[in-house]
């Protein structure tokens, strides 16, 4: 609503102090508003302009050429599209992760009246905006790149836009961009990262180097070596965790020499180790990350002994004394010292499988991850967290083992599940059954759900195959089963969520 | 037509029933399942001995437990109808049980027995009683009329006040000033002009944009314009009276409403408004009549915490006859005993495209009732687009209509019409139009999402 200026100040000032002029409205209006009082008359004045703005609104005639339209480009069937609006109603949010990937496994876009809530929902979450910007689809594309905000954000994903972000974006884009790069071509990302290195703040170079880890190669040992004389620990702490997890690294090297200097190894029918502490941690073993850290429960020259064992591949042990890695396992356990041995091997075992890990890398984990609590060191929930880096098939041999089993090792099942709970997918039909038979063995013999099943069985709800359900019908105890009314709940959750992600499985199916 | 999950969730009266209801949704929970014509029905095993009965009278829909809940539908209404959605299949029985046979038909009674009532009570009285009646009632009003008129007396005061000295200082001075002439005003029996005094009060304190004196000035003018207008009342025509004692907080009774002649049209909905205050939750239906054109509002309200009743979902079609309230441009609707969900999907006339026709008929609406402040408008074939500051709608022969700049869906308008024309429905209010649902492809999309504004 426009105002006349004389009317605008009266309003503002008070009729008291800026009079209504005889111009602020029509004669008309004037002539019928003569006889009400100047307080009265302002009041009027602009109820009369009101009424006359609105009744008589012009239109503005558009200035430019209408834009070319967006085509309707397919997009996802309209059942998973009703099954996406459940969820964002809030039936379910817990599955949105799970109906992007569908989406994604069927290459199929965004519907797109889900498209402004979902991008805005990946400002907010910047972990699930990756996901989201791959399934923008044409619609989508064409509607972030006419909004400022989402257009900076959502171009940090593309790939194009990389150097451009490497060079004038903020911390967290050239973050992205280096590891984009990395992915792309690792020698000239390195390279980058190299004639940009002396001039970064320290903080840059805390948050940029770990990006190395992608496709991280021994043509990055130099850098990183010199990274090990910079000034701030914490780059030098990234650029050691590098380099331990690099098959064939200097590093490695000097702490192998170090390691053989404190082990007597008598190779005979039982072989036999004799291990001395190291005496002291001279300037050289400083730079390699020993002793940097103090670790609970152990001495300080434990410690360091930790810290080297730490940054020596395990199949090194196995190819030096010609020992299977159980055997290896099992004379480290008699020492002494084992808690720091074990620990450090375990460690470096984990550290292993991070960058291509080769056969004998994998046997040492399998072994490891397996390895019973003869050691006295629960290895198995140490080595959990890595185990998503081993190929799936090992994984999945070596969680139907534990599930196999876990009638009697009590944690056999919980850490199936953590295992199951990490993954962002549902497992494969066996596993599941597996998996949902242990859950009705356990709850079979409690009268009680403890104060975590509810938990576990909002993990199993996410995890299990969905894709036929008959299995997940059977196996629960019978109908007059005393201790029912105690887990009626929480398996009626679990059916129900079964049946809404079998329902979202089927909705991809759909014909457009 | 059976309506879609999305649909049936959107009856649930807050987030927390629609996903107990989606809960109850799967077929282990549900025995003895039915349907027919008419009804669903279904036994549900809750937590007390005897399974709860629930059943769903589709035409409405209606919806009937025996569960202690509150909430109205309850989740195993909401439950028995996602299952039916899903799979109607299950629902294998068709002659309905005692209970659900019963129900609707003392449902039909009871529509029935409430004409019945209407029609006895002009007849049943004697003319003594009658005249006793109406000279208690001529009593009351004159009570409210005294209590109004002290009310505006003091309103008036204010005003001239307000406009002697200006609105310039208005955010150095405390909110509660507007509180207590709002509460002076509910006390007085004009409860309209409260809730546009603190509407006025909201955006001086409750807003930090520049030139909020122009939206607080609109509405202390039409406040004068309703007082004075009162002062006359007499001169004003019948209907436009009624109008203004509407604007000013006189309400007419649904029983009223009802007894007068009705409309009979099919009645598109075409979308839904709804807005919190701390203390009523109000939401407007708005339909369009198929047949005839005409726009009806239907208003639903809730006081405190509870929930609204069911929404009438966009896109659904309802068949029967509304009875307006009477005014010079009446738009607000009571439902007839007779209305109900038209079963199939309707073909609803392609809606007007001619931008400057719309405005025209906004400009005679405002001069059949210029109390009005905004008022239904369904465009055809236009494209959304963004300017980099504003929104607006453009017409196949480049008329611009802005959206108001407090419309918060604009990128979600934009993002399903995706610059191809699309028709778009929504309020009008003389500067920028409030969209309410936009339809593109074939679809329709409410904008409801809990105010859009």
């Amino acid at each position: 609503m426009n105002l006349h200026p004389s009317l605008h100040k009266a309003l503002l000032a008070g009729v008291a102090r800026a009079p209504l002029g005889q111009d602020s409205t029509p004669p008309a209006l004037q002539a019928l508003l003569a006889h009400v009082s100047d307080q009265a008359r302002l009041w009027h004045s602009v109820a009369a302009a009101d009424l006359w703005q609105r009744a008589g609104y012009q239109p503005s005639k558009a200035a430019q050429q209408l834009a070319p339209a967006c085509d309707a480009a397919a997009t996802c069937p309209r059942a998973a599209e009703q099954v996406l609006q459940l969820i964002l109603r809030g039936i379910h949010p817990e599955l949105l992760p799970g109906w992007l990937a569908l989406a994604a496994a069927h290459n199929m876009a965004l519907p797109h009246a889900a498209l402004v809530p979902l991008i805005e929902l990946g400002m907010q979450k910047p972990a699930l905006r990756a996901t989201v910007a791959a399934l923008l689809g044409r619609r989508g594309n064409w509607l972030v790149s006419q909004h400022p905000a989402w257009s900076e954000s959502y171009a940090a994903i593309d790939d194009g836009a990389c150097s451009t972000h490497w060079q004038l974006g903020n911390l967290a884009q050239r973050c992205v961009a280096l590891q984009a790069m990395r992915r792309a071509d690792p020698p000239a990302a390195l390279a980058a990262l190299q004639a940009e290195w002396a001039q970064e703040p320290v903080e840059n170079r805390i948050a940029l180097l770990p990006c190395l880890a992608q496709g991280l190669s021994l043509h990055d040992e130099a850098f990183l070596e010199n990274a090990l004389d910079d000034k701030r620990k914490e780059v030098r702490g990234a650029a050691q965790q590098l380099l331990a997890g690099l098959p064939g690294s200097q590093l490695a090297a000097r702490c192998k020499a170090r390691l053989a200097a404190l082990f007597t190894f008598d190779q005979n029918a039982a072989p036999q180790l004799q291990v001395a502490l190291p005496d002291a941690c001279d300037k050289a073993m400083k730079r390699d990350g020993i002793g940097s850290q103090a670790h609970q429960g152990m001495g300080e020259k434990a410690g360091w002994l930790l810290d080297l064992m730490r940054c020596v591949p395990p199949t090194h042990w196995s190819e030096t004394w010609q020992l299977a890695p159980r055997h290896v396992i099992a004379m480290l356990a008699r020492q002494e010292f084992r808690a720091a041995l074990l620990t450090g091997l375990v460690q470096s075992a984990a550290l292993a499988v991070g960058v291509q890990p080769g056969a004998g890398a994998v046997e040492w984990f399998v072994t490891l991850i397996g390895e019973e609590t003869s050691t006295g060191l629960n290895i198995t929930s140490m080595l959990l967290p890595d185990l998503e880096r081993l190929p799936l098939a090992e994984q999945e041999r070596i969680v139907q083992r534990w599930l196999e089993q876990s009638a009697d090792a009590p944690h056999a099942y919980s850490y199936a599940l953590a295992w199951a709970e990490r993954r962002t997918q549902a497992l494969a039909p066996s596993p599941s059954r597996l998996l949902l038979a242990a859950a009705q063995r356990k709850m079979a013999a409690k009268p009680q759900p403890a104060y975590y099943e509810r938990s576990h069985f909002a993990a199993l709800a996410r995890a299990l195959d969905a894709g036929t359900l008959d299995y997940a019908q059977a196996n629960w105890p019978a109908a007059g089963w005393e201790h029912w009314p105690q887990w009626r709940e929480l398996v009626d959750e679990l059916m129900e969520t079964l049946h809404f992600r079998h329902t979202m499985q089927a909705s991809f199916l759909e014909k457009p | 037509m059976t309506l879609t999950a999305d649909q049936i969730l959107a009856l649930a009266p807050d987030p927390a029933s629609a996903k107990a209801g989606s809960a109850q949704s799967s077929q282990s929970k549900w025995s003895g399942l039915g349907a027919h014509a008419q009804a669903l029905w279904g036994l549900c095993q809750g937590s007390g001995k005897d399974p709860y009965k629930a059943q769903i009278e589709l035409a409405g829909p209606s919806f009937k437990c025996t569960c202690p809940s509150r909430k109205f539908p309850c989740k195993h209404g909401l439950g028995l109808y996602l299952l039916y959605a899903r799979d109607a299949a299950a629902f294998g029985q068709a002659d309905a049980p005692a209970w659900v046979s019963d129900w609707l038909q003392s449902r039909e009674q009871r529509s029935e027995k409430k004409a019945a009532k209407l029609a006895d009570a002009e007849a049943a009285h004697t003319p003594e009683e009658l005249a006793a009646k109406e000279q208690s009632q001529q009593k009351r009003q004159d009570k409210r009329q005294g209590n109004v008129e002290a009310g505006l007396a003091v309103l008036d005061t204010w005003l001239a006040d307000l406009a002697r000295d200006g609105l310039a200082g208005l955010r150095s001075k405390p909110a509660k000033d507007w509180e207590a002439m709002a509460a002076r005003l509910v006390d007085t029996q004009a409860a309209g002009l409260a809730a546009r005094v603190r509407r006025a009060g909201m955006a001086i304190y409750g807003s930090s944009a520049a030139n909020w004196e122009v939206p607080v000035a609109r509405e202390l003018a039409q406040l004068a314009l309703l007082s004075q207008g009162y002062r006359r009342l007499a001169n004003m025509p019948a209907a436009l009276q009624q109008d203004l004692k509407a604007a000013i907080g006189w309400v007419v009774g649904q029983d009223e409403v009802l007894a007068e002649a009705g409309h009979a049209d099919r009645w598109l909905v075409c979308g839904i408004q709804t807005q919190d205050d701390e203390r009523i939750s109000r939401r407007a239906c708005y339909l369009r009549g198929l047949d005839s054109g005409r726009w009806a509002m239907l208003l639903q309200f809730s006081a405190g915490a509870q929930p609204l009743p069911p929404p009438l979902l966009p896109g659904t079609c309802h068949q029967g006859t509304l009875h307006f309230y009477p005014g010079a441009l009446p738009l607000r609707v009571a439902f007839g005993a007779d209305v109900c969900l038209v079963p199939d999907p309707v073909q609803a006339p392609p809606p007007a495209s001619d931008v400057n026709a719309l405005l025209a008929e906004y400009a005679n609406a405002l001069a059949v009732n210029p109390f009005a402040e905004h008022y239904p408008m369904l465009l055809g074939q236009v494209v959304p687009q963004f300017d980099g500051a504003q929104f607006s709608l453009r017409a196949s022969d480049g008329t611009l209509l802005p959206l108001l700049p407090s419309f918060r869906h604009g990128w979600q308008v934009h993002a399903i019409a995706g610059g191809a024309p699309a028709s778009v429905f929504g309020l009008w209010n003389g500067y920028g139009l409030l969209p309410l649902a936009v339809s593109a492809h074939g679809r329709l999309h409410a904008l409801d999402g809990e105010r859009v504004a």
